[in-house]
Parts: structure tokens; C-alpha cells; sequence
């Protein structure tokens, strides 16, 4: 009798612990997910800036224009990463056609605002690739984790689902620093 | 360390120096020739009272002759010694004006300081907050600091002990003549770091602690608890470059700052810096833009004590010269692997 009392707590405590560590694990990713949104609202911030500096040069149409703005908002409304991934990668196609744009207007590079936007973007595309890189390895942390046997069963049990990566699409990673050619 | 390179700059270095060499080597030829007077007239006057000294002397040594060409060999041994010690002297204080004519040839700051007998300040080594002080002592000389690229760097040898006791058995003879032993306690000093200590500005901001903390650390710290000495704290970060992390152990509060610091080519680049100085390292970024490196057994003072010949051969020289010059060079050169004068990092 005290045997299987003693079983049946064992077995109660090693569930507590899987679940706490289930969880522990699933926060540490929501914390990393997180980091990576405020850091991706940050550089969506910059896009009034950058359509500042190169409105002169660019002839947008007004659905354009409502399109390029409207990447703040709908970072605003993103629920998982699949959303963050599509406005990443819309962004991704506006900086590729404002490089275009640069490479078309020399004298845009020389200014003082293109300098000053340069580094501000580049240090937050640094910042972003850190917190990608940080969710990206809490997301294989936690995938692990829960598709271990017997663990799997627990995770099923308590609905803990497994997360997607933060893929980059290859323009981004052939542009890692925009608008600067040694890098293209 | 790119061999072509250094190769070419140090051959550039190498045929701009050899006047200077020479002209080093002419005041040691003229030292020693002064020391060779002074010691000949000493010994002549010597020998003279050993020959026909004083009643003193001659009652002393008993007028013995054997005693007398022992004492003149003694003397004359002492004046060898005495030749060999101040020449000696006098080469590294030629390597001291070589490492500072290296320092400024290398950064290209005229005004570069090298004081060989000065010390990392405590303010610095407390700064990084890695070595706890509280329990450790820490001493240092050599050090430099010099404008390269417009990036401060400073140099300094620095080690940082404690005392241990060491008990041991000795044996001692009572008043009457018995055997008995009994337990002594000497101090034993130990290392917890004996290197070369580095810091220059980082081309991002740092906004937390970053440490990086060699992996086998219990194998330089014997017989003591490593947090008793070595404060680093965070939680520990698992980076992706293997190469990396099979030598470093990451620790900060903030794990994204830490990635952000450390991105994927830093991590490259810091693994580039092993190849080139294979000692184990300490690394600190610390809050603001100023990082550390502590490099365990590298020291500027084997640089200023290296042998140098004392009698002038150009291929000896050559030789000497290059080590003097591929040390403080690959200490430099962390400022290009780092690529810290690049604002557009990666």
C-alpha cells in the first residue's frame, strides 16, 4: 500500500516538474518572441524617415504609399510569427527597392540624413538578427524538449504546441547591411 | 594573423629600424668598454694589494700564496659577473626603448606611453568585475596605452593571487639530541591570473555585463572555489558557433544584448583571435562601449626580457626583434580581427 502511495507521488511530483519545465521553457520563448516584436516594431518605425529621405527621388502612388505605411500597422495586429514573417518580408521588398533607389541616385548617399538613417538601420537589423537569433534558440529549446518520449504525451495532455522559427527570406540575408555595396 | 602581411610589415619595420639598431648597439659597446676601464683599473689596484698590500691585509690572508691567487681569481670572477650583470641591464633597457619604438610604429601615436614599471590601476581591474578583489590580490607593470586608429588601447601585465597556506613537516632536534617534527605553516602564492591585460572601445554599444569565461576555469583555479574569485554572473548562454562555444562559457542578464554583441561574426572573429594568441581568455564587455581581454601567460615583460645578443649579429638581432615585434603586433592587430573601426558592423 505505502508503495504505491509512494509511486503515485513520485509519479504526481515528476509531472509537476515536467509542466513547470514545459512552461518555464514555453515563457522563455514568449519573452524571446516578444523581444523580437518590439525590436521589428522599432525598424517599422523608421519607415516614415526613410520615405522622407527619398520622397524626392520616388515617385510613389498614393496606394503605394498607403501600403508602405500601413507595414507599422499591420506589425501592430500580427498574432504569431507566420504574420511577422509576411510584414518582415514586405518590408524586406520595400528596402530591396529603396536600395534600388540608391544605387539609381548617387547623390542621395551623400547625404547627411542617408548617413544618420544608414547606421540607425544597421544597428537595428543588428539588434533584430540577435533577437531572432535568441527566439530561434528558445524555439528549438522548447521543441526539443517536448518531442522527447514520454514528454510528447504530457505535451499533448497540457496542449503545449510546438512553435515555428523566424525564417529569413534570402534577400534579407543577402542584404544584411542595407545600401552598402561592399555587401551586395 | 595574416603571415603575408606581417611578413611585409615587418620587413618594412625591420629596414627602417636597423640604423637605430646599431646605433642602440654603439651605446652598449661604449658602456661596456667604460666598464671594462673601471674594472681593469680596479682589479690592477687590487692585485697590486694583494702583491704588496698592507700589513693588514698580508697578516690577514697570512701571506699564503694560493690564498692570494684564489682571492685575485674571485676578484676577477666578480668583475666578469659584475660586466655580464650591468650589460644585461643595460639590454633590456634597450628593449624597453625597442617595445616603445615598436608601440609607435605600430599605432602610429607619437605620443604613446610605455612605463615599465606601471601598474593596471585597481579602478580598471575593478571596473570589469570580474576578479574579486576582496579576497584576491593583484600586482602588474608594463603598462601601455596608445591611440591606434583613434581607439585607445591599453596593455598592462597583470596577475591577480591569493596566499594559500601550506602546512608542512620539518624535522628539528630537541636539546637533547632527539628526532622530533613538527607542523610548519608558509604562505604559497597562488594564481588565479598571471597575463596580459587588454581593453579598447567596442563599435556597438554595450548595454549590459557580457562575460566570457574560459570552459575548463577549474583547471587554473587549484584548491579554491572559483566564486570565491571569479564574479562573473548571468545565466549561462548558449551560443551556435561549436568552434566557440567548446572554449568560451557566456554569461549575462540579457541574453538578446549578449547576442547582439556577440553576432555570429564577432564570434568568428574572436575564434580568429585564438589562433593568433592560442592562451586562454578572459573577455568582458562591460556597460558603455569599453571591452577587456585578459590573456593568461602573455606578457610584455618576456618581451622586455627577451635575450638579446650582446654581442651585435644582424641575424640574431633580426630574430629578437621579430618576437619582440609579433607579439605586441598581434596584440594591435585584435583592434583589425575585431574590425573595430568599422561603425556598419556585422
Amino acid at each position: 500500500m505505502y508503495i504505491i502511495a509512494i509511486v503515485i507521488v513520485i509519479i504526481i511530483i515528476a509531472v509537476i516538474i515536467i509542466y513547470n519545465t514545459m512552461l518555464s521553457k514555453k515563457n522563455k520563448l514568449l519573452k524571446a518572441y516578444s523581444s523580437l516584436d518590439v525590436m521589428l516594431k522599432k525598424r517599422y518605425d523608421l519607415i516614415p524617415n526613410i520615405v522622407d529621405t527619398v520622397k524626392a527621388y520616388a515617385n510613389y502612388e498614393k496606394g503605394t504609399l498607403e501600403k508602405i505605411m500601413g507595414i507599422r500597422k499591420r506589425a501592430d495586429d500580427c498574432k504569431d510569427i507566420e504574420d511577422l514573417v509576411n510584414v518582415s518580408d514586405d518590408f524586406n521588398n520595400f528596402m530591396g527597392d529603396i536600395s534600388l533607389l540608391f544605387e539609381k541616385y548617387p547623390d542621395l548617399k551623400a547625404g547627411e540624413n542617408f548617413m544618420h538613417l544608414q547606421k540607425v538601420l544597421n544597428e537595428i537589423e543588428e539588434q533584430i538578427s540577435a533577437a531572432r537569433r535568441t527566439y530561434n534558440a528558445h524555439v528549438e529549446n522548447y521543441n526539443t524538449y517536448i518531442s522527447f518520449i514520454p514528454l510528447n504525451i504530457f505535451a499533448k495532455l497540457f496542449n503545449f504546441k510546438k512553435f515555428d522559427f523566424f525564417e529569413i527570406n534570402e534577400n534579407e540575408k543577402n542584404s544584411k547591411i542595407w545600401f552598402n555595396e561592399n555587401n551586395k | 594573423m595574416n603571415k603575408e602581411l606581417f611578413n611585409e610589415e615587418y620587413a618594412k619595420f625591420y629596414n627602417d629600424y636597423t640604423d637605430k639598431i646599431q646605433q642602440y648597439y654603439e651605446r652598449v659597446g661604449l658602456k661596456k668598454k667604460k666598464l671594462e676601464r673601471i674594472v681593469t683599473i680596479v682589479m690592477i689596484m687590487l692585485i697590486a694589494i694583494f702583491l704588496f698590500g698592507t700589513v693588514e691585509l698580508s697578516e690577514f690572508f697570512q701571506n699564503t700564496i694560493i690564498i692570494q691567487i684564489i682571492g685575485t681569481v674571485v676578484i676577477i670572477l666578480m668583475c666578469i659577473i659584475s660586466i655580464v650583470v650591468q650589460l644585461k641591464r643595460e639590454m633590456y633597457n634597450i628593449n624597453e626603448d625597442i617595445i616603445r619604438d615598436i608601440v609607435k610604429y605600430i599605432s602610429g601615436d607619437e605620443n604613446c606611453i610605455y612605463s615599465p614599471n606601471k601598474r593596471i590601476s585597481k579602478a580598471d581591474i575593478e571596473k570589469m568585475e570580474l576578479f574579486n578583489l576582496n579576497n584576491l590580490k593583484y600586482n602588474g607593470k608594463n603598462a601601455i596605452s596608445a591611440n591606434y586608429n583613434n581607439n585607445i588601447m591599453n596593455f598592462a601585465d597583470m596577475e591577480i593571487y591569493y596566499y594559500k597556506d601550506k602546512v608542512t613537516e620539518e624535522v628539528y632536534y630537541d636539546n637533547e639530541g632527539r628526532r622530533q617534527t613538527r607542523m610548519v605553516t608558509n604562505k604559497e602564492k597562488k594564481y588565479v591570473f598571471n597575463g596580459c591585460y587588454m581593453s579598447a572601445t567596442l563599435n556597438k554599444k554595450i548595454a549590459e555585463h557580457i562575460y566570457l569565461i574560459p570552459n575548463n576555469i577549474s583547471d587554473l583555479i587549484i584548491n579554491g572555489r572559483i566564486n570565491d574569485y571569479i564574479t562573473y554572473d548571468g545565466d549561462e548562454i548558449e551560443l551556435e558557433n561549436l568552434e566557440f562555444s567548446d572554449k568560451y562559457k557566456v554569461y549575462s542578464d540579457n541574453e538578446v544584448q549578449a547576442r547582439y554583441i556577440l553576432s555570429l561574426k564577432l564570434m568568428e572573429k574572436i575564434n580568429e583571435i585564438d589562433e593568433t594568441i592560442k592562451s586562454k581568455k578572459y573577455i568582458v564587455f562591460k556597460e558603455g562601449r569599453r571591452f577587456s581581454i585578459c590573456i593568461q601567460d602573455f606578457s610584455i615583460e618576456s618581451l622586455r626580457k627577451s635575450t638579446l645578443p650582446i654581442k651585435y649579429t644582424q641575424e640574431r638581432v633580426r630574430e629578437n626583434l621579430e618576437y619582440i615585434f609579433k607579439n605586441l603586433y598581434s596584440l594591435f592587430n585584435i583592434y583589425n580581427i575585431l574590425d573595430l573601426g568599422n561603425d556598419l558592423y556585422v
